[in-house]
């Protein structure tokens, strides 16, 4: 007679319990598949940040210097070194009889400071729209229409920055990342001129 | 009576929750691993506080290694590749091997004059890589007096217009009554973008004759510069 229990012909089996697994090449293998991912996985995505150049102006037609100068501050940069200096340039012995441009170098701190400095009409415009914002007294849109204006307004700073052939990448975005922190509306990048070259290279040999 | 001492056996353990966490996060890893393409170009990016997402389709990327050399890559479809090849080697006047032309279609980022890119094709990812890393002038030329990234910016970036066109009007087919504000939306995502991936030590003169070529075909001189995140100090006051 055969049992279900096991217990056939006189032999007592021991009771078995669930088969055991020797787990630990499945285990090894998972912790080295975890390994794996974890190195290669990339969470950050790029960023990007946009720069608008000025485009070609058409049949060799000059640009109307004096409308873009109009409150205006221009950065000179070469490798490592940042200067600048006000509204227009003027070389020595200028026929309008303006005192010669100097350019007064600084750093990127410096930068800072003095773009908050000269964009204060933009920022503290800023300051109300984003308080008005925040009390919900103005729409997103709105917020958006009125920085564009406080921008665009005559009193609102602009920024040129020239670059000689020895500045780097790198000095040349951190100083548009200036532009940015510091809310310009209106900074791009043009060629320098020969005169202001020259300029830059007496006062970066002193 | 003297005890004897068993000798134990090693205390047993339950592995079972740590194996099920162990699977648990090799799952999440293999599910949200997005794998870096292996980079033929290495590029030290400066860092800005612009939290705008890099672009991931339909953009044409023009890279500038620390050495100022030029490469580029592009994302596109299948078909479109395969014009951007036809046109290419037309425009340049190279022949391509059958391998060759089924390299360029692997590829992701080229940086070879015109006269170098058969051989440039036949070379490994490795060697690329070597390439790039050298001081000499053996990629794109971007000289005033020569100028080939003009011609690859011409055919690539009209590939992809037409690419996207193509899709657009495909969407306004597929969805006649789409709101003015959504086909606004769409056509900009479709427009084609150029970016930019600088070395934060290339010496900008290099970067500046990349973005003249774009001024010298007329063509839209916004570019989105690639930066790694850094923070910004006008939120942390």
């Amino acid at each position: 007679m055969m049992d279900s229990g096991g217990d056939g012909k006189g032999k007592k089996r021991a009771k078995k319990g669930m088969p055991a697994i020797d787990m630990t090449p499945m285990v090894d293998l998972a912790f080295l598949l975890l390994t794996f991912f974890v190195m290669t996985t990339t969470f950050s995505e790029s960023k990007v940040m946009k720069v608008v150049y000025p485009a070609k102006p058409k049949d060799n037609k000059k640009i109307d210097q004096s409308q873009l100068i109009n409150n205006a501050i221009t950065f000179l940069l070469t490798k490592g070194k940042i200067y600048y200096y006000d509204g227009q340039f003027y070389k020595p012995g200028n026929s309008e009889g303006h005192a010669p441009t100097t350019l007064t170098e600084t750093d990127i701190a410096g930068v800072r400071k003095l773009l908050a400095e000269r964009n204060k009409f933009v920022i503290d415009k800023k300051k109300i729209y984003a308080d008005q914002l925040y009390k919900k007294e103005i729409a997103d849109t709105t917020y958006v229409n009125k920085m564009t204006e406080a921008q665009k307004n005559p009193k609102a700073l602009k920024v040129l920055v020239k670059t000689d052939d020895k500045a780097l990448t790198k000095g040349f975005i951190d100083i548009m990342d200036e532009c940015m922190i510091a809310d310009i509306g209106t900074y791009t990048e043009v060629d320098m001129t020969p005169e202001e070259l020259q300029l830059l290279q007496t006062t970066a040999n002193k | 009576m003297a005890k004897i001492n068993k000798p134990k056996a090693a205390p047993h353990i339950d592995m079972t929750p740590m194996v099920d966490l162990g699977f648990l996060l090799v799952t999440f890893f293999m599910l949200s691993a997005k794998f870096r393409t292996d980079e033929v170009v290495v590029i030290d990016q400066p860092a800005s506080i612009s939290q705008e997402i890099m672009p991931t389709s339909k953009y044409m990327q023009i890279t500038v290694n620390k050495w100022g050399k030029v490469f580029m890559s592009f994302d596109c479809q299948e078909e479109t590749k395969k014009a951007i090849l036809a046109e290419l080697t037309q425009k340049a006047g190279i022949q391509l091997s059958n391998e060759a032309a089924k390299t360029f279609l692997s590829s992701t980022e080229f940086g070879a004059p015109f006269s170098a890119l058969p051989k440039y094709l036949t070379l490994s990812a490795d060697q690329r890589k070597a390439i790039a890393d050298e001081e000499t002038p053996n990629a794109i030329p971007v000289d005033s007096t020569h100028n080939e990234l003009k011609t690859w910016v011409k055919v690539v970036y009209q590939q992809l217009n037409e690419e996207g066109k193509a899709q657009f009007e495909k969407m306004i087919k597929d969805n006649p009554n789409m709101a003015d504000a959504d086909r606004k939306k769409n056509a900009q995502d479709l427009k084609p973008k150029v970016i930019i991936k600088a070395d934060r030590n290339a010496p900008y003169h290099f970067v500046r004759n990349v973005v003249n070529t774009f001024k010298d075909l007329d063509m839209d001189t916004k570019f989105s510069f690639i930066t790694t995140i850094m923070a910004d100090p006008r939120t942390n006051k």
